[in-house]
């Protein structure tokens, strides 16, 4: 009688004791096949300003060495960006430093001498004279800043567009896709002894570093946002200086992060490449180009417009005769 | 907006402690009742009979409560706890040269730990709170003004789900993780800070099943007032197939 009970006991023991050792070495057999399952979603949102009157600044290449004072220096690079945040357009226009025109106060004068002769303020107060353009915003870096900022965004992809052999600017580059380092991207940017178009092919390359910036920034951003303060900081503190008292911008930081925002929605393709056409010539023993009044003016209202150069205006892009090898 | 109340996992985690010390006082206290004067032999075989009763009454009582399935006192359903986010690490990016380091350090770690602190309660009202994961109202004030507009089209991934309590029965976070970058001023001042995050969750279907959700990505917060808010975000959620969760008690309180 006990033996039995005892082991009708040690059955029970062993049965409980098997469940429970199943039920914690594996689940529910429906564990495994939930009845509604999410795949993957997304959530994106990036804010932007609006309006269509475009935003225009002024974007300036100093020559300026260490040492040298960078604000009183001469341009190598001269850029108006337009840029409309409603209909998502923007139109770059490059100017040849060589330009020849009135600097206020200092008469006829090639263009660059504006920052030597009165810093970013005059340099400003020329353009908007001589082209009839509204300048909202200006940035000014130098040729340490802009290989420092190459650099901390590790390169910049860049089709190249011709070879590139300049012992002058020290580029030596070959056509085709690559990433150029900050010494490289500075070389692509200087180079215009190489150009058959020199300085005018130069501001057009100046143009297709911005738009190689643009695309890996908007890149960079869509793997992860916080480039935009990795970018704005490479940026920002390569613009100036302000243990010298110079900040190479008038653009405040919230202003910055607005613009960063703007574009990371701005197609790059609808984004306009273009030199203001004009003639080479000589003034004063010195090497100039004659703008081309007529077309500068039609450029400039159409790209003050709406931040589009409608197709009749857009000149030949200076490099279009450039052998590629 | 949030309801801080117990929700049925922690009651049902309460209840299962409290349970096991009867059981536990049954199985030694029933020696104690057998009689000093019965033969030696009765004794003998009454002890063996005692100890074989008393574990049955032991192991039962261990199947009882971890076998999983639909037991009220069941340890193995996802319980509701706090979202604790695990700072991975904060950095200052500078906009500007020569600043002052400490102060743009001790901005980074102010930043970090105050962000911190919204995305446990964001994930905590979107995703855990059963009250209010399906509602973007209730995550409207942890974003900038701006943002607000998006909440909406982006209910799926901001919050467990638009429907979300016909499909889920519970969300119990997981591990966590967050790293949190800010740009700041030669002075300190903070501009903008990113978190870089993944927040994990088992949740526990209506059917019974599990999924686990992961959702990584990253927010952009601009300082509103003393708070952080999210002006933008790029984050991404997923959802895949997960077990019931094993029944250790310990493995519920992490």
């Amino acid at each position: 009688m006990i033996r039995r009970f005892l082991a009708i006991v040690l059955v029970l023991a062993a049965w409980i004791g098997g469940t429970v050792a199943g039920s914690l070495g594996t689940p529910p057999a429906a564990a495994s096949d939930p009845a509604i399952l999410i795949g993957a979603a997304h959530a994106d949102y990036t804010p932007s300003l609006t309006g269509s009157k475009p935003i225009v600044i002024l974007a300036v290449g100093s020559g300026a060495r260490p040492g040298e004072d960078v604000t009183h220096s001469l341009s190598d690079s001269l850029h108006l960006i337009f840029l409309n945040p409603d209909a998502h357009a923007a139109a770059m226009v490059g100017i040849p430093r060589d330009s020849w025109v009135d600097i206020p106060g200092h008469g006829m004068d090639k263009i660059n001498n504006a920052l030597v002769f009165g810093g970013p303020d005059l340099m400003v107060q020329t353009i908007e004279g001589d082209l009839g353009v509204h300048i909202d915003y200006w940035a000014l870096t130098t040729f340490l800043g802009f290989k420092t900022m190459i650099d901390q965004i590790g390169g910049l992809h860049v089709d190249v567009p011709f070879r590139m052999y300049d012992t002058y600017s020290g580029a030596d580059l070959h056509a085709g896709p690559q990433t150029l380092t900050g010494e490289q991207a500075l070389a692509f940017a200087r180079d215009r002894h190489s150009m058959l178009q020199g300085d005018f092919t130069r501001q057009e390359n100046g143009g297709r570093l911005i738009l190689a910036a643009l695309a890996q920034f908007q890149k960079a951003y869509a793997k992860d946002p916080t480039a935009l303060l990795t970018w704005i900081g490479a940026g920002m503190s390569n613009l100036g200086d302000p243990k010298a008292k110079f900040i190479g911008t008038n653009l405040s930081a919230e202003q910055i992060v607005q613009l960063a925002y703007t574009v990371t929605a701005q197609p790059v393709k609808k984004v306009q490449n273009i030199v203001l056409p004009g003639s080479l010539g000589t003034d004063n023993g010195l090497s100039t180009v004659h703008l081309d009044d007529a077309k500068m003016h039609s450029i400039i209202a159409d790209a003050s417009d709406d931040a589009i150069v409608t197709k009749k205006n857009v000149p030949p892009s200076p490099g279009h005769d450039q052998p590629v090898s | 907006m949030r309801d801080s109340g117990k929700v049925p996992g922690s009651l049902e985690r309460v209840l299962a402690t409290e349970g096991k010390t009867p059981l536990k006082d049954a199985a030694t206290s029933s020696p104690r009742q057998t009689k000093k004067t019965a033969p030696r032999s009765k004794v003998t075989r009454n002890r063996i009979i005692a100890g074989a009763v008393g574990a049955v009454v032991v192991l039962g009582g261990i199947f009882f409560f971890t076998r999983g399935g639909d037991s009220p006192f069941s340890t193995s359903e996802p319980s509701s706890g706090p979202v604790q986010f695990q700072l991975k690490g904060a950095t200052y990016i500078p906009y500007q040269l020569h600043g002052d380091q400490n102060a743009q350090k001790a901005t980074a770690h102010q930043a970090a730990t105050e962000i911190q602190a919204q995305l446990d309660a964001l994930f905590e009202t979107a995703y855990v709170d059963p009250h209010s994961w399906s509602d973007t109202g209730d995550i409207e004030d942890f974003f900038a003004e701006g943002a607000k507009g998006s909440l909406e089209g982006n209910v799926g991934t901001l919050t467990l789900g638009q429907n979300a309590s016909d499909t889920y029965a519970s969300v119990k976070p997981g591990k966590s993780t967050l790293k949190v970058s800010v740009l700041t001023g030669a002075d300190g001042s903070a501009v903008r800070a990113t978190g870089l995050l993944t927040f994990n969750g088992l949740a526990k279907h209506d059917d019974g099943t599990y999924s686990a959700i992961t959702v990584t990505g990253t927010a952009v917060f601009v300082k509103d007032g003393d708070t952080w808010k999210i002006e933008a975000y790029h984050l991404n959620r997923s959802e895949k197939p997960a077990q019931a969760p094993t029944a250790s008690p310990t493995s519920e309180a992490s």
